[in-house]
């Protein structure tokens, strides 16, 4: 990602997986990182069961574009997101995709592809499929390691409710090693 | 150390207004607006101010100025529906020189349109929307933390000058989180109107002394200043009359005192203006595309500048006028089918291109759009 | 004191019609004002448009007169942002329950100490003579040139399934009757409403054969009724009256308390 001095992350899925929250988090987290950081999220009909998505542009200069154009990272977490936003990304971009709902993984160099059942692991491990959005930020910084991951940790606490710190630093954790599974492989 | 922190544009418009020292909120629900006022609902119990939710946007708009009538610092937030209804009683504001802040964050319209698509529609309206001649002073910010300070000067100019003061926003920048550093504001100035300073035997409301600006006592200010506060054309006493001598007076003072003014109420931005050929005039959102496009043509050996209002009325005509003396095009860009560039075309020299940009189908002005215009109208 | 030191004398004369009973109204809020010993200092007045949205101008107090039907959202936000102070509320029938209605019956909802005067004279008297939504099926207006053909609305019935917590209407006829209510009206905590009929000669009594400004007032004397013989009366016999009295007097929790209350101990000092 060295071309672009701005790095476009898109986080993408249907309505109600909690994207826009992800994106929110991690853009916490570069702001506490001391990147210049613009985040965004689409909303409207298209947000309420359809495809979701929130957005963020960050570097070390002054931010002005308004909107991710092409993105250097691309979260999916659902078949319909993935297909219709792995297009756009740019040309060394990488696409990570929850592959419980993306059976039909994009057709893309296998260097920039990253996939795993997020939600079924959320399902079977933490027992709710509400945490894969948190699991999927996990996912995200072991892959890229754009962040600290403590950092990380903090910003996720910052945003949910006390009852689910437990859960959701176990999501977070539970991500991240999924990434280091997929390096080691 | 700098502290940073992550913000949303309408929440810092809701903290801006807080810094100001908002007393008292009133509104009603409205797309893309309504973080202002549930951030205010939260807030304002805690600083002892008021928040109450209306039965629509006009008694939103009433009861902050039945607020600000009794010496309160008032605001309500809308968007484009809802500015509409404001429209009634903001005239009224600046008829009866009642100070209040009305945050328009634009949506896409006419009429219901699309409440959370991006628009820049309401331009003209927010100087124009009322009857009769009537004063407006709109700031337009483009980022958040410019919000946060645009919010604090609006409540300021709203005191000082004892008039309405719209904050307008976009749908773009209202829901945009930023990451923010607002330790410059920490001592920032806040202005409060001033109490009268005759007797109340000799108190004459609406009868300014030399700088031309009201001095309107709270009403119940246990202080003997009683007096009537009233939309028709008014005496000095600021009872009805309909005298041409009255009627006159009204006008001019209400709008004399913007025009008077102007030029500490004016706000812009220029990058890169002095040398420029071609000049890109962009307000909200818009600019920050502007901004882009400046960076890469001057990378790309064009000599191009940008004039950004950030006070969009009174419009900064001298400031523009000095800014693109030299300049062969000016590229009007705005998310309407051309409202602002209106102005520009006044004061633009019969030698100076004016070439408009507009996009007004839902999506923001990118950087390329603007680039791709100017190289076809420079062709 | 006297009623007198509550008007503004070199204002006068009331620029109001002959014959118009407005200024009965005027007159019997005048001596409660003096009676009741109305501090005029950290009294607010707000009225709007109208006949009788003019009147309040002419009086010592602070006077916040604002848009066509409008009076009760403003008066919400001044009495909210102060609760201190006593707000009393001037408007005509058109402007409380035509363009105002909404903020008519959300003021009551609220129950926000405020007391509403509204003047029925059942037409627009400013305006040249409209009807207005208090104007009786068959009567003529300059809009109803063949007579009024909608039902009107009963404003005490509204006020009171709105949630109004004094509800009263009375007459420019029955002046003592109208004293002793809007008295009780402006000493009810919480948001009270008294309904005042009242006459228009010009407007409305021109155009309904009954210009004489006596005969106007003869007829409010003879179509209203006291709750007490009302009782008593047939729905048939009861059907060209209007009922006069106090449909409402309760208690119920008034907003800025509730608001002091609750929100109150959020404050950080």
């Amino acid at each position: 990602m060295e071309h672009n001095t701005v790095t476009q992350m898109r986080f993408s899925g249907f309505g109600g997986q909690g994207v826009v929250l992800s994106s929110i988090i991690f853009a916490d987290t570069l702001t506490k990182q001391g990147y210049n950081v613009v985040q965004t999220q689409s909303y409207g009909i298209e947000a309420r069961g359809g495809a979701s998505r929130g957005e963020i542009l960050f570097g070390k200069e002054e931010i002005n574009y308004l909107k991710v154009v092409s993105p250097d990272i691309l979260l999916a977490l659902s078949q319909e997101s993935c297909d219709k936003y792995v297009k756009d990304i740019s040309p060394e971009g990488i696409v990570i995709c929850d592959s419980f709902y993306i059976e039909k993984l994009p057709e893309i160099n296998k260097k920039q592809l990253f996939a795993a059942p997020l939600t079924k692991i959320a399902l079977d491990e933490l027992g709710n499929d509400l945490f894969t959005n948190i699991l999927a930020l996990g996912f995200i910084n072991g892959i890229t390691n754009l962040v600290s991951q403590k950092n990380l940790e903090e910003a996720v606490l910052a945003r949910v409710p006390e009852r689910y710190y437990e859960a959701n630093r176990k999501a977070l954790q539970r991500g991240y090693e999924e990434a280091a599974k997929l390096k080691v492989n | 150390m700098a502290k940073y922190e992550l913000l949303q544009g309408n929440q810092a418009c809701a903290l801006g207004a807080l810094k100001a020292g908002v007393e008292f909120c009133a509104g009603y629900p409205i797309t893309p607006a309504s973080e202002v006022m549930e951030i205010l609902a939260e807030k304002l119990p805690e600083t002892g101010g008021r928040f109450i939710q209306m039965e629509d946007e006009i008694a939103g708009m009433g009861a902050i100025i039945g607020a600000s009538v009794m010496g309160k610092k008032v605001l309500t937030p809308t968007s484009g529906p809802g500015f509409d209804l404001k429209q009634e009683n903001l005239a009224f504001a600046a008829m009866a020189e009642i100070p209040c802040v009305v945050v328009n964050v634009q949506r896409s319209g006419p009429s219901t349109g699309g409440a959370t698509i991006s628009a820049q529609g309401d331009l003209m309206q927010a100087k124009y929307g009322t009857s009769g001649d009537s004063p407006r002073i709109v700031l337009y910010p483009n980022s958040v933390k410019e919000i946060y300070g645009t919010t604090i000067t609006a409540f300021n100019l709203a005191e000082k000058y004892m008039t309405p003061v719209i904050l307008l926003m976009d749908e773009t920048i209202g829901h945009m989180r930023e990451n923010v550093c607002l330790d410059e504001f920490d001592n920032v100035e806040i202005i409060n109107r001033k109490f009268p300073d005759v007797a109340p035997e000799n108190y004459h409301p609406y009868e300014p002394d030399e700088t031309g600006i009201v001095k309107l006592a709270p009403f119940a200010n246990g202080k003997g200043y009683r007096y009537v506060i009233n939309g028709m054309h008014h005496t000095i006493d600021g009872m009805p009359s309909l005298t041409p001598e009255n009627i006159y007076k009204t006008i001019s003072r209400i709008n004399d005192k913007v025009e008077r003014y102007k030029e500490d109420i004016w706000q812009w931005e220029e990058q890169q203006t002095e040398d420029a050929d071609i000049i890109i005039f962009a307000a909200g959102c818009v600019s920050r595309s502007a901004s882009e496009a400046v960076k890469q043509l001057r990378a790309a050996g064009h000599k191009v500048g940008l004039f950004r209002p950030i006070s969009i009325w009174p419009f900064p005509d001298e400031p523009l006028a000095k800014a693109i003396k030299n300049a062969k095009m000016v590229l009007v860009a705005e998310m309407n089918r051309g409202q602002l560039i209106h102005k520009v075309k006044e004061i633009a020299t019969d030698n100076l291109k004016v070439v408009p940009l507009n996009i007004y189908d839902g999506t923001v002005i990118m950087p390329e759009h603007i680039i791709q215009s100017i190289k076809e109208a420079a062709k | 004191m006297s009623y007198l030191d509550y008007i503004k004398e070199k204002q006068f004369p009331l620029f109001t019609c002959a014959g118009c009973t407005h200024g009965t109204v005027t007159n019997t809020f005048l001596r409660v004002a003096d009676e009741l010993k109305l501090d005029k200092e950290n009294t607010v007045i707000v009225c709007a448009i109208g006949c009788a949205g003019r009147i309040p101008t002419f009086l010592d107090f602070n006077v916040l007169r604002v848009t066509h039907g409008r009076a009760l959202a403003f008066a919400t936000g001044v009495k909210l942002s102060r609760p201190d102070v006593k707000v009393i509320v001037f408007m005509g029938d058109g402007d409380a329950v035509a363009i105002g209605g909404n903020h008519f019956i959300h003021a009551a909802r609220r129950n926000i100490d405020i007391t509403a005067i509204i003047s029925h004279n059942e037409i627009y008297g400013m305006t040249g003579g409209q009807y207005a939504p208090t104007t009786l099926q068959g009567f003529k207006a300059t809009t109803a040139p063949y007579g009024m053909i909608e039902p009107a609305f009963d404003v005490c019935e509204l006020a009171k399934g709105a949630g109004s917590t004094y509800v009263a209407r009375s007459d420019v006829y029955h002046i003592n009757h109208l004293h002793k209510v809007m008295k009780n009206a402006l000493t009810h905590k919480g948001f009270s409403t008294l309904e005042v009929i009242t006459s228009c000669p010009t407007q409305f009594g021109r155009r309904n054969k009954m210009a004489d400004p006596i005969k106007l007032v003869e007829r409010i004397r003879d179509i209203t009724v006291t709750q007490t013989a009302a009782e008593k009366m047939s729905v048939e016999e009861l059907k060209d009256k209007i009922v006069i009295g106090e449909f409402v007097k309760t208690e119920r929790p008034e907003l800025t308390e509730i608001y002091e209350e609750k929100l109150g101990k959020l404050r950080k000092n």
